[in-house]
């Protein structure tokens, strides 16, 4: 098992071809191609195991990155649609750095045969007569090692936060005890956006700069207000003035965002609905006196992705206002005029950077 | 008193509804037991430069402002459009339906010019808020199906109460005027329109009010405010009797 993850296709497939010859009897012969367009074909190698008697039989590899249920459907579907295994001259298996109990179980229950670099291993074949069941690790021996592949997630999230309200140049190390982040995600987040050139790094692996419109832009093709969060739709019939007027005298944590936090630093058109991040939606909901609705409802209550949305406010217009950084994305993310309010947010946080950034 | 829209907004300060509205006709209520035989009336406004217009109670400023001057048909004698003012005569005021609260449940305010470089201000009766509520409403009630645009807003006066004055006191001045004699009537009846006009999305003061607000709002917003403001006035009565 190698020290670190692999993680380029080549490398998976040589610790995969290394499992699957530790596995095979004495005699038995191993070779494999690697296919030139592993795109159009849905398959990234084939192996061919012979036997002593010379009876061979073929496996088209597809290499998985981020294995999981979700897109072990999609490519164990493609690989089975494939002319070799349709034709039943080649039969499936599904390679990964590491292959967690759950997708053994869900390629087992399938009848998929799968290898991976840590010595997962299962390979069934009728002509040569052959099955091989080994076990490896259980454990995932890289849990960080895994690239991220979106912003989606809470951790994702806080790291961008952070990333983008802390001025660069700073160190992993520091930014995340500063923010309150794991250095490893902040180090996977980094990783992506430096994918899409968002980020510099220094020579010692922090970030010397940071294009914090673009991470925002990019934050928001993965993050979206009404899914990345849980919001509830309520209606106060006395109107948003009523609303902001109990804000103002409110004593238990919230932080306003979308349209009516764009008020506060670049207003460009009225609010049509409050939206607030809260800790408990129903107990807020009482305190404000505010009745839950499925359709008119002018306060949405969000219990957010994560408690990083409390944090780096400031209080404009008498109202705990998120930071611009998060006012943005949501904004972005938003129905109606609310992208058109994000892009001018963007261009007030672009003319007053001291006034949100440290 | 000081009746109408300018009243409202007496009341309900620039509630978030459609956005500020201004209106420069004035509607003034009078009781005619309150009102001493000299000067006459019509002498006093002519004697201010306003000019009658054509129809009973209708008076032009000077400077161009219209106003009314109403009797609460209760108190406004016999007769079918001017009301009957002994002395004053039967042109100076003209009689409406509805207007009966605004001498029981009333006010006093300050009132100030609108530009702060100009300093007048006087202090005069202003109609309460449950007297304007029943009076908005049987304006509505009476062009209930006339299509008639120009009401619209009326509707939209009744949302802006509503916000704007806390729910229990309103229901505390509506049970002043069910148990007072000159209002009481007019009161039953406005409260027995509440539901039928506010009730639901395609009642037809919801609609009215929808129009009024030209999309300040969405409409499901607006239809779903009144709706609880309604019910939640409506069980407060209930209670206070």
């Amino acid at each position: 098992m190698p020290n670190k993850s692999p993680t380029s296709t080549a490398q998976i497939l040589n610790g995969a071809q290394q499992t699957v010859a530790g596995a095979l009897p004495n005699q038995w012969t191993l070779t494999s191609t690697r296919q030139a367009s592993s795109r159009s074909s849905g398959t990234d190698s084939s192996l061919t195991i012979t036997s002593p008697s010379g009876e061979e039989a073929t496996f088209a590899i597809k290499v998985m990155r981020s294995p999981s249920a979700q897109t072990l459907l999609v490519a164990v579907d493609r690989l089975n649609r494939t002319p070799a295994v349709a034709e039943g001259t080649a039969l499936p298996l599904v390679a990964a750095a590491y292959l967690g109990p759950r997708p053994i179980e869900w390629l087992t229950e399938r009848g998929v045969n799968y290898v991976d670099t840590t010595g997962n291993l299962r390979l069934s074949a009728q002509r040569p007569g052959l099955f091989v069941n080994v076990m490896g690790a259980t454990r995932n021996p890289w849990p960080e090692g895994r690239p991220l592949r979106s912003l989606r997630g809470r951790g994702a999230g806080r790291a961008v936060r952070a990333l983008v309200d802390f001025r660069a140049p700073f160190g992993v190390r520091d930014l995340g005890s500063r923010a309150g982040v794991s250095p490893a995600t902040l180090s996977r987040t980094i990783d992506l956006l430096e994918e899409d050139a968002l980020v510099t790094r220094n020579a010692r692996g922090g970030v010397e700069e940071l294009d914090w419109s673009g991470t925002i832009r990019r934050w928001s093709r993965d993050y979206e207000l009404r899914r990345s969060n849980t919001a509830s739709a309520y209606l106060e019939p006395r109107g948003l003035s009523a609303v902001t007027a109990k804000l103002k005298k409110a004593d238990w944590p919230y932080a306003v965002t979308s349209s009516l936090a764009a008020q506060g630093f670049a207003p460009i058109s009225p609010t049509r609905t409050a939206v607030l991040y809260v800790e408990n939606t129903r107990e807020i909901a009482d305190r404000l006196g505010l009745r839950p609705v499925d359709e008119g409802g002018n306060v949405l209550l969000i219990e957010p992705y994560d408690p990083v949305v409390f944090e780096r406010t400031s209080v404009r217009e008498d109202l705990v206002t998120a930071s611009p950084s998060q006012v943005a994305v949501d904004l972005l993310t938003g129905p109606g005029r609310e992208p058109s309010e994000g892009e001018e947010l963007l261009l007030w946080m672009k003319g007053n950077e001291a006034a949100w950034r440290t | 008193m000081l009746v109408g829209a300018q009243a409202v907004y007496v009341h309900t300060g620039d509630a978030d509804v459609g956005g500020p509205e201004y209106t420069t006709d004035a509607d003034l209520s009078i009781t005619p037991g309150e009102l001493a035989d000299s000067p006459l009336l019509g002498d006093l406004l002519a004697g201010h430069g306003f000019t009658p217009r054509e129809h009973p109670g209708g008076w032009l400023s000077p400077s161009g402002i219209y106003i009314d001057l109403m009797v609460p048909e209760a108190l406004s004698g016999p007769g079918s459009r001017g009301a009957r003012l002994g002395t004053h005569g039967n042109r100076a005021a003209r009689r409406a339906k509805g207007l009966e609260g605004a001498a029981v449940d009333r006010d006093r305010a300050i009132i100030s010019a609108l530009d702060s470089a100009d300093s007048r201000e006087t202090e005069i009766w202003v109609a309460g808020p449950g007297a304007l509520l029943v009076a908005k409403v049987h304006k509505i009630s009476e062009r209930v199906g006339a299509q008639d645009r120009v009401r619209d807003k009326d509707a939209l006066d009744v949302l802006r109460l509503l916000r704007a004055v806390d729910t229990d006191q309103l229901a505390a001045r509506l049970a002043l005027l069910s148990d007072t004699e000159v209002s009481a009537s007019v009161t039953h009846e406005a409260i027995a329109q509440l539901p039928g006009l506010f009730g639901s999305s395609s009642a037809e003061g919801v609609l009215m009010a929808v129009r009024a607000a030209g999309g300040s709002e969405p409409e499901e917003t607006i239809a779903g405010s009144l709706r609880a403001l309604v019910d939640d006035l409506l069980t407060r009565v209930a209670e206070t009797h």
